[in-house]
């Protein structure tokens, strides 16, 4: 909503000057809004695209950093623009982020959204707010690719909680071995970053 | 099965020291968009006109129509234009909910676009508030509860 956005609590930098932003809309319209966004942020260089086929083509000829699209495109299959874009090879934009947005969602396309390769779906309105948080959150995002044949983007998974109970798990690093119940007091901020940045010590 | 850690070069902007402080940028994007606001109620109201031409082509212009609500609810919500935006999804959950196209339940949600558009956001809150909730719970009776909120 265009009002004024609470500060960041940190209110930490925001280095986006030298990113190239493509942004694949289904009007004119709604490239401005997004547009207008953008450059509030601080990028300078935004691609504009309103067909697959436009995108197709910026991309073949330049590199981006970030893609803005809608789910629902007046020209051209969104989805699939996504993962023909994931297993086309041309790198690096084979690999570039992939912000999605939509408004109202159709059955039949929930599956086709999470499988399609996109890193981040946000939910129409788009606000600065959330767009500068989701970009931020790309920025920590320390999930791994996947090339599995079926799907390539990003792993899906945000949050890994193990196997489902009474199963082995799928792959190697799953632990087959139930946890027990917390035996001991949590461990303290400082004792976790103790053991994530071990430190010199003088003894 | 492949499993890697791509060089993705926003990753090294955002880590990058320099830029602007994120209170700023967010301020500079809001004012940007107050720039819009003028023309997209403009956009507003005349995709809501195409609704109402669309509506009286009958059942083959329903995914015109589905397209056309998805864009307003976007649209409006930028500008934080809620009654309209919430209309617009009620209407897109209606025109997804069924292959049939259900004449009467369409033309309550466009005749309440075209009035919601007309009235000033600062007036009639409270009557603003009843049209929305009317229609969203008309669109959950007539689909059996399919066309989901916002």
């Amino acid at each position: 909503m265009a009002r004024k956005a609470p500060a960041e609590p940190s209110d930490s930098l925001v280095n986006l000057g030298d990113a190239t932003v493509m942004l694949l809309e289904s009007s004119q319209h709604s490239l401005d809004v997004l547009s207008q966004i953008v450059f509030g942020l601080g990028v300078r260089e935004v691609i504009r695209c309103m067909t697959v086929e436009e995108a197709d083509k910026a991309l073949a000829r330049s590199t981006v950093d970030l893609i803005l699209m809608n789910a629902v495109l007046k020209e051209g299959d969104a989805y699939e623009f996504v993962r023909r874009l994931r297993r086309s090879k041309l790198e690096p934009n084979c690999y570039a982020p992939i912000i999605m947005t939509h408004g109202h969602v159709r059955k039949r396309d929930l599956g086709r959204m999470r499988d399609a390769g996109v890193n981040f779906v946000i939910a129409k309105p788009i606000t600065p707010q959330v767009l500068l948080e989701r970009t931020l959150w790309i920025g920590r995002d320390k999930r791994p690719f996947f090339d599995n044949g079926a799907y390539v983007g990003p792993d899906r998974r945000f949050k890994f909680e193990g196997p489902p109970p009474g199963t082995d798990g799928r792959r190697g690093a799953d632990l087959n071995t139930p946890i027990g119940e917390v035996a001991e007091p949590n461990l303290s901020q400082v004792e976790l970053d103790q053991m994530l940045k071990p430190q010199r010590v003088s003894l | 099965m492949k499993r890697f850690h791509p060089d993705v070069r926003l990753k090294r902007m955002l880590a990058a020291p320099g830029g602007l402080p994120s209170s700023v940028a967010l301020q500079k994007a809001s004012e940007n968009l107050e720039s819009l606001r003028a023309s997209g109620r403009d956009e507003i109201v005349s995709k809501i006109a195409q609704l109402a031409a669309l509506r009286g082509q009958g059942p083959s212009a329903q995914a015109a129509m589905y397209e056309v609500a998805n864009e307003i609810f976007g649209d409006a919500g930028v500008f934080g234009w809620t009654d309209i935006s919430d209309v617009a999804h009620s209407l897109c959950g209606v025109l997804d909910s069924t292959s049939e196209m259900q004449g009467d339940v369409v033309a309550v949600h466009v005749q309440a676009l075209t009035a919601l558009s007309e009235m000033n956001p600062a007036e009639d809150q409270a009557a603003r508030r009843a049209v929305v909730a009317g229609l969203k719970s008309l669109a959950r009776r007539k689909t059996g509860g399919t066309a989901h909120a916002a």
